[in-house]
């Protein structure tokens, strides 16, 4: 079971803590699209709602916009005309780390890394999060597969690599989870979601027989389900597709 | 050339310098200004993001260049009153090659054109891929200056013109270098000693040579950092310089004294044109050369070890953007809102004036901080 503030977290990422506007999701940003190197979390698409919503008025400030005056849809396209937003493994690691520190563990220190480089090595003991992809969630160092559905719980991963439609990997977290559905959050982009109606959201599995496999049951996202929903045949087309479980 | 301390004799003098210089000042600041709208010589957006955002977007037309009143008056006055071998030819060299450097980095800025600069990975790349093999060669043995233009790039703004910070840091050791060798080979053996507030003045030898060479560097490059607000570096000088002054005054260093109170006298005039909304900015031609001169003047009075109190906001100014470069590349997170420290202020939506007069206080309180301890 996620604790109070670990779920605060997801919450505010659906729903940023501007005061200026209310229900502004989180966009979906992967500085693959930049390349930007060295910047502050959150314009590298890693930060936290908190620093999300900061960066967001150092930029308005810089660039003369009153934020103050922006609804809803004007701000979340300016977080997207700017860059500011959170990748899936982003997303997931700042909610996780929230999760374990509230277990007294801390995450970033716990999950391995994997690299050979030696300069590498230190680059990811100082800044981790920027570090950590959906792979390094893949690694067997940091997780195993939970192959039955009736074994899975909150906290746990979807894991897509290499999914044939838009070519990149992909991480799910699982929020929460009962007989009869798995309810989970991530941040994605497809493709019919234009340029400004992406980021960060929930979706839920309906378990309609818990002896088959995950994508045998109806995937409902965006009132979507199966064959319309965007992220179950993006899970359909991947290469790979685990449900894991951190080993810590 | 010394009198006995707390000469009246000097202190009157002292006065009728910064009397004359500010009336100087005063009287040719029209002219300049004049000049320099007549060429173009003013502040322009395409490459300074800060001043495409509210207020700030107001700056642009502003002349810039217009430090060369203070650069100019000091050097003339100096030239016909006060030049003194031991206590002046070194603080004006110093401020002449650095006022060079930053006269030609504000024209470059304006009339240059973009010049681009190849970037670290891609020259690594070049060292894996080029054809001819000489050209590999050449890049592996250039590879510790790519890394150093790589790595102080990081600390400076990137207008895309002008002279690049790398450069910048070249020349100004090189400054830094003449003054530390006509103190240490020119001077003689006094001043191979530096003094340590409470603590006498222990002989450091050669050693002088880096200590004046970093005080140079870095004082420059913070006075210029600060300089981002009308009326800031202006004010803050007025009380950085004050305090020189009166410790010159006090130990009775006749040359050292003058010169000061020349400058206060023409930064008064400066100011009174810079303070909000500016008739002109210092640019880099001021900052720089002042902010040389600061650091030159402090130490012929040996008073070296003093400059980080005597020039407290500069060097605020210029911790708080090494301390958010390097928050930002290895923590990925911001400490300051924006750096340097006047941008965070800004951005935490305080006014300009209450920024720059808050500094000018801090700024004044540490003069007299720096006045007590250089008693001692």
């Amino acid at each position: 079971m996620l604790s109070k503030s670990t779920l605060k977290i997801i919450e505010d990422y659906l729903s940023l803590p501007f005061i200026h506007a209310k229900d502004i999701s989180c966009p979906y940003f992967n500085n693959k699209q930049s390349g930007q190197r060295g910047q502050a979390r959150a314009l590298i698409g890693k930060g936290t709602p908190k620093e999300i919503v900061e960066e967001t008025k150092i930029m308005a400030k810089k660039k003369n916009i009153d934020l103050e005056k922006l609804n809803s849809e004007e701000t979340k396209q300016f977080l997207v005309d700017n860059n500011i937003g959170i990748e899936c493994s982003g997303f997931v690691s700042n909610v996780l780390s929230k999760h374990y520190k509230d277990n007294n563990i801390n995450f970033f220190k716990k999950i391995h890394i994997p690299t050979k480089n030696i300069w590498r090595k230190l680059i990811t003991k100082i800044r981790p999060v920027e570090n950590i992809n959906v792979l390094t969630y893949f690694n067997e160092r940091n997780s195993h597969e939970i192959k039955k559905l009736d074994d899975i719980k909150s906290g746990d991963l979807i894991i897509m690599l290499k999914t044939k439609k838009l070519e990149r990997n992909h991480i799910i977290l699982i929020t929460d989870k009962n007989n009869d559905k798995i309810e989970y959050a991530h941040a994605t982009r497809s493709s019919s979601e234009g340029k400004y109606n992406h980021g960060v959201r929930r979706g839920e599995i309906k378990i309609i027989d818990p002896t088959k496999n995950i994508l045998d049951q109806i995937w409902i996202e965006k009132e979507k389900t199966n064959e319309d929903n965007e992220t179950y045949t993006e899970a359909k087309t991947a290469k790979t597709l685990q449900i894991k479980r951190l080993k810590f | 050339m010394n009198c006995d301390p707390f000469s009246i004799e000097l202190l009157r003098q002292a006065l009728l310098f910064a009397i004359f210089s500010c009336i100087g000042a005063f009287l040719w600041a029209p002219i300049l200004i004049k000049i320099l709208y007549k060429y173009k010589i003013t502040r322009r957006s395409e490459f300074d993001l800060t001043l495409r955002s509210g207020e700030r977007a107001k700056k642009v037309g502003t002349p810039i260049m217009g430090g060369l009143l203070v650069v100019i008056t000091v050097t003339v006055v100096t030239l016909i009153f006060n030049w003194h071998r031991e206590y002046t030819y070194v603080p004006m060299g110093a401020m002449a090659v650095a006022a060079l450097l930053g006269a030609a980095d504000d024209l470059l800025n304006i009339f240059g054109t973009k010049r681009r600069f190849r970037k670290f990975h891609q020259t690594l790349k070049l060292i894996k891929i080029h054809k001819k093999w000489y050209m590999r060669l050449w890049y592996i043995l250039t590879l510790p200056w790519t890394v150093f233009r790589r790595l102080v790039g990081m600390f400076g703004s990137h207008p895309g013109k002008g002279i690049q910070v790398h450069e910048k840091l070249i020349f100004q050791f090189f400054a830094g270098a003449i003054v530390a060798w006509w103190i240490y080979f020119k001077l003689g053996i006094h001043w191979h000693s530096v003094w340590i507030p409470f603590d006498g003045q222990p002989f450091i030898g050669w050693l002088i040579i880096p200590v004046v060479i970093f005080f140079v560097m870095f004082t420059a490059n913070a006075v210029n950092i600060a300089d981002g607000l009308d009326g800031l570096a202006g004010g803050t000088l007025i009380s950085s310089f004050v305090g020189l002054c009166l410790i010159s005054w006090v130990e009775g260093r006749t040359a050292s004294t003058l010169l000061n109170a020349t400058i206060i006298g023409t930064l008064i005039a400066y100011t009174y044109f810079n303070i909000k909304p500016a008739r002109f900015q210092m640019g880099d031609v001021g900052s720089l050369g002042l902010g040389a001169l600061l650091a030159v003047n402090a130490i012929v009075i040996n008073k070296t070890l003093l400059i980080p109190i005597l020039g407290f906001i500069f060097y605020i100014e210029a911790f708080s953007v090494i301390i958010q470069v390097l928050a930002k590349r290895l923590l990925g997170r911001r400490i300051f809102k924006m750096a340097p420290l006047h941008h965070h202020f800004e951005i935490r939506g305080w006014s300009e004036e209450k920024i720059v007069m808050r500094f000018w206080i801090i700024q004044s309180f540490m003069v007299i901080v720096a006045i007590w301890m250089a008693l001692y």
